[in-house]
């Protein structure tokens, strides 16, 4: 190697690793400030390690607001809108991969149309909507109008559309119906795609924050970031309980993404890619 | 008979043998049966809700008697003469015009090391990753937090190289400074992910070609990479103006449910929810939406034009 | 197909079971609060002792954040008819829950003795239009909290004030940034007319169509305020935390805070509460805190009773004491606050007693169905000159304006 091509790859190296650590800074310092005694939170100049580990931050936290259940609401919800958006926009995608029927350029234009609204405008209607019918307070509310996405059809019927139509045939003549031959072929077929589809909707669920923020009053119908963002008043200025609370929000949702991490990755990758 | 079905063919443009065909609408009753649940769900709580939306934004609505006057188009008047909303749209555009260019760069710039050929390539995009699917409400927090005038990290790091302190949360001309930063922490691995994919897109052929021709790296970069990768480009950057419009929840953590020092981080989703949710003006709030709408509805179709001129299609 | 059958049906009993409510022998007495950790505790102390005195009634205290997030949620609830049985309210907000006619009136349903128990001043705040729709809870004043370790003597006057605040502003490392600040001033509609008031100003006109702000004691008011700004420690947050660390010689702040400002202090400095520095025309305090009403939207008769019950509960003698010594507020009876155990109890807590008296001394806000545009004037005005942003005799000419444009 040339000692140009070295440079530039410890320059890149470089610029990359600092790049890094800014990016993961606040992580770290999330992390580091929810273990510290509270006499070492509020000092000149910061500490960058904790003498020694605090746990009593997480404690307090958990003790002073329900977090337990506001997990179980945040997870119950979450997989809820995931699993009923999987089954309505694998339903509709196909309709409109795969099956020939009439006024589907209409529909399929009318939902491109429907995507340029922003979601605010939809707030207060809905939020109208559910006071007369008296969901607000309810699960139905925080489940019931996320279980379709338009997006979701878009993606899933560019996957369907790449089976190719032998298949179907075939299908037939060995007499298997429609309906079987989406769920024991096509959707076998297309599960990167399915993955991608449920992952986007699980952390958009989970951090979901304004309609739910809208739609509940009770604390047993808070949801993570919605029991966060009041207990950022309950914790004032200790800080170590904030970041504690902080990243015991985080860490599932961490979670789910390392497990997930490659499907994650290459479904933002392709959403990019038409 | 046979005249409606070829009215009906003229119109929708499907053929006149198909619309005899007994087989196609027994399909399109099929096909209806499996829309049917999503179209349920989204035209009762998106479709729906539009009209219904465009219809308050026509009235002075009371929302505790749940009742309106009609007074046509007057929420609309009174928006563009209110000071506070221009303000809010003020903020709103500086921020959409920082943010998404500085966030673009950074992201294209660090997509670009990433696709040299470097070990743990897929561990330094994962950590980039990680804000973006972190909470927003706790990404926020720990801003709130970083950004302590006192005793927040920030600061001191700034201090340690001579840059002074900064009331950040108390300062108006640093809300929207701070609202970027965040938003480039938040968006930046989400991008870089999207200009990765775009890059390896791009077949290894024109480098090589280029090379040939002997190309430097930055010939390559200007006229291969550049050119090429303008299709990811223009994606990235309509949806990263279109987040700029939404920004809202970073907003009312940091400034625990207020819009900032003397509103200055304002912004139009903010102004609609403190119109709408503090206020209790759904008509008022509603025009807003609107309004919001069709600025976002306006520069997406500039930017679908413009981008003939600048997108090359492989 | 079946599996998918069988998903769709478990998917919608899930969901459907879960909306079903069931029904309960106990009266369910919602009540929502912005009571946070020392005072969260008190809170939480007496209402067990409630419903142990009231087997038949439940109450499910809800913390909704801040007050400002409270009164949001309040709002939204009533928009969605789903209101608390009770809820903690400032005078601005009640007065625009009665012009939604979303309150109880308390009248004829408190007892006598009660309401003459309390102090007249507080009845006042809870009164609107001629009725009782609220009583007072968690009360305060605002005192003058001061580091004793750097100041000796509290200022009298508003002269003392600023000129202790320039003795003690100091660059103790000589970094040139200054580290110890003599004022820690939060830049809040109540600080602004504290001061106001004490210059010896008057909010409102006779027919309440004008605010007075730009009157001379007003301008008097915000000029000395801006002095005060150049020796002070300038933040949104609450100062305990500053002034806690030294970073802030004195502020002034709500009684209350005082649990907040001992934790803060422990183990760094000494601190006491001393009375206001006397203004031009009065050394009147300010009363802070909230007071407490009952909806009645979409509540049934029994659930309005065991509201009235359970707000009447929080202000017995005992409990009103037992939150007084608790919290920093001060109690809100006659009766407690001069009774022995009060009486005793500031003995052996001297930091209480200039709370206390602040208290007697203190003023409120006059009612306007719009005073929240009001309080958001003033705060604005306020900001804008603690943030150079104007004169302030022309800031408070433009806040009157708006007030006028707002309400006219």
């Amino acid at each position: 190697m040339s000692m140009r091509k070295i440079f530039f790859k410890v320059l890149t190296y470089l610029l990359l690793l600092s790049l890094v650590a800014a990016v993961l800074l606040p992580f770290y310092w999330m992390v580091v400030t929810s273990l510290k005694p509270p006499g070492e939170v509020n000092v000149v100049p910061p500490k960058w390690i904790p003498s020694r580990p605090f746990w009593q931050n997480y404690v307090r936290a958990w003790h002073a607001a329900p977090f337990g259940r506001y997990f179980l609401n945040s997870f119950f919800i979450s997989v809820m809108t995931t699993l009923g958006e999987v089954v309505t926009t694998i339903l509709a995608a196909y309709a409109f991969a795969k099956m020939d029927f009439f006024g589907k350029k209409v529909l399929f234009l009318s939902l491109l149309g429907l995507m340029m609204f922003p979601g605010q405008l939809r707030l207060i209607p809905n939020f109208m909507l559910a006071s007369s019918l008296g969901w607000t307070d309810t699960y139905q509310i925080l489940i019931i109008p996320w279980i379709a996405s338009i997006f979701g059809i878009f993606l899933l019927r560019q996957y369907f559309k790449t089976i190719p139509d032998e298949l179907w045939d075939a299908a037939q003549l060995d007499g298997c119906n429609r309906f079987r031959f989406l769920w024991t072929v096509v959707v076998p077929l297309s599960k990167p795609g399915i993955i991608t589809v449920a992952l986007f909707k699980f952390v958009g669920s989970w951090n979901a924050f304004l309609w739910v923020l809208i739609m509940t009053n009770k604390t047993s119908m808070r949801t993570i970031p919605v029991g966060l963002a009041v207990f950022r008043s309950e914790a004032g200025t200790h800080f170590g309980e904030l970041m504690a609370a902080s990243t015991m929000a985080v860490l599932p949702i961490l979670i789910i993404f390392f497990l997930a991490q490659r499907q994650f990755i290459q479904g933002v990758a392709r959403s990019g890619i038409k | 008979m046979d005249k409606i079905t070829a009215l009906i063919s003229r119109i929708t443009g499907v053929s006149q043998i198909k619309l005899r065909k007994p087989d196609y609408w027994k399909e399109t009753f099929w096909a209806y049966g499996y829309l049917l649940p999503a179209f349920l769900v989204l035209g009762v709580f998106s479709f729906w809700p539009l009209i219904r939306s465009f219809k308050i934004s026509l009235f002075d609505w009371n929302v505790l008697r749940n009742t309106g006057t009609f007074i046509g188009f007057q929420n609309y008047v009174r928006l563009f003469n209110d000071p506070e909303f221009w303000a809010a749209l003020w903020h709103t555009v500086y921020y959409a015009l920082v943010s998404t260019p500085v966030t673009m760069i950074i992201a294209m710039f660090i997509a670009i090391l990433l696709n040299s050929q470097i070990r743990m390539k897929s561990w330094f995009r994962t950590a980039f990753f990680l804000p973006w699917i972190t909470p927003m409400v706790a990404g926020a927090s720990v801003f709130v937090w970083l950004f302590n005038a006192d005793y927040g990290l920030v600061n001191h790091l700034l201090g340690l190289v001579g840059l002074g302190d900064y009331r950040w949360l108390n300062n108006p001309s640093l809300a929207i400074p701070l609202l970027i930063v965040f938003g480039v922490w938040k968006f930046l691995g989400f991008q870089t992910v999207l200009f990765l994919a775009g890059l390896q897109n791009i077949p290894e052929g024109y480098y090589e070609a280029a090379r040939v021709d002997g190309a430097n790296r930055l010939q390559l970069f200007r006229h291969v990479t550049l050119p090429l990768l303008t299709p990811t480009t223009f994606f990235v950057l309509i949806i990263s103006m279109i987040g700029s419009f939404k920004v809202f929840t970073q907003v009312y953590v940091i400034w625990a449910g207020t819009a900032g020092p003397l509103d200055s981080a304002e912004t139009i989703v903010m102004f609609f929810f403190q119109k709408g949710f503090n206020n209790f003006e759904f008509g008022y709030a509603s025009a807003a939406a609107y309004v919001l709408f069709f600025i976002v509805f306006v520069l997406t179709a500039i930017n679908m034009r413009v981008s003939k001129r600048w997108v090359h299609y492989q | 197909m079946r599996k998918v059958l069988a998903f769709a049906l478990i998917f919608s009993l899930v969901i459907g079971a879960t909306g079903i409510a069931f029904a309960a022998d106990e009266t369910k007495v919602t009540f929502w609060h912005a009571m946070h950790r020392e005072h969260k505790d008190a809170l939480e102390h007496i209402t067990a002792a409630f419903e142990e005195e009231n087997p038949g009634i439940d109450v499910e205290l809800v913390d909704q954040g801040g007050y400002t997030e409270l009164k949001q949620k309040v709002i939204t609830a009533a928009a969605a008819g789903q209101v608390p049985v009770a809820a903690q309210q400032y005078e601005d907000s009640t007065i625009q829950y009665v012009d939604a006619d979303l309150m109880k009136p308390l009248d004829g349903v408190v007892s006598e003795d009660l309401i003459n128990d309390i102090p007249q001043g507080l009845i006042n705040s809870g009164t609107f239009m001629g009725k009782l729709y609220a009583l007072p809870f968690n009360k305060s004043a605002m005192v003058l909290f001061y580091n004793t370790d750097l100041i000796d003597e509290p200022p009298a006057t508003w002269d003392e004030l600023l000129e202790i605040s320039a003795e003690v502003t100091e660059d103790t490392d000589g970094d040139g940034k200054i580290d110890q600040y003599g004022f820690g001033l939060r830049p809040t509609p109540e600080l602004f007319s504290l001061f106001f008031h004490q210059a010896g100003g008057e909010f409102l006109s006779e027919d309440k169509s004008e605010l007075l702000i730009d009157s001379e004691e007003g301008v008097h008011a915000l000029e000395y305020m801006a002095k005060l700004r150049e020796h002070s420690l300038y933040q949104t947050d609450y100062l305990s935390g500053p002034f806690g660390s030294g970073k802030v010689a004195m502020y002034i702040g709500s009684s209350a805070g005082a649990p907040y400002v001992d934790s803060a202090c422990e183990g760094n400095h000494g601190w006491d509460a001393a009375p206001l520095p006397d203004g031009p025309a009065n050394g009147d305090s300010m009363i802070q805190g909230t007071n407490v009403g009952v909806f009645t939207v979409g509540k049934s008769e029994e659930q309005v009773d065991a509201g009235i019950e359970f707000i009447q509960y929080l202000i017995k003698d005992k409990w009103t004491i037992y939150w007084g010594k608790k919290t920093g507020y001060i109690p809100v009876r006659k009766s407690a606050l001069n009774s022995e155990e009060w009486q005793s109890y500031l003995e052996e807590n001297p930091k209480r007693r200039a709370m206390t008296q602040m208290m007697k001394e203190g003023f409120v806000y006059p009612h306007h169905l719009q005073w929240n545009e009001v309080r958001n004037i003033l705060g604005n005005v306020l900001e804008r000159t603690m943030l150079n942003k104007g004169e302030p005799k022309e800031l408070l000419e433009d806040g009157a304006k708006t007030f006028k444009e707002k309400t006219g």
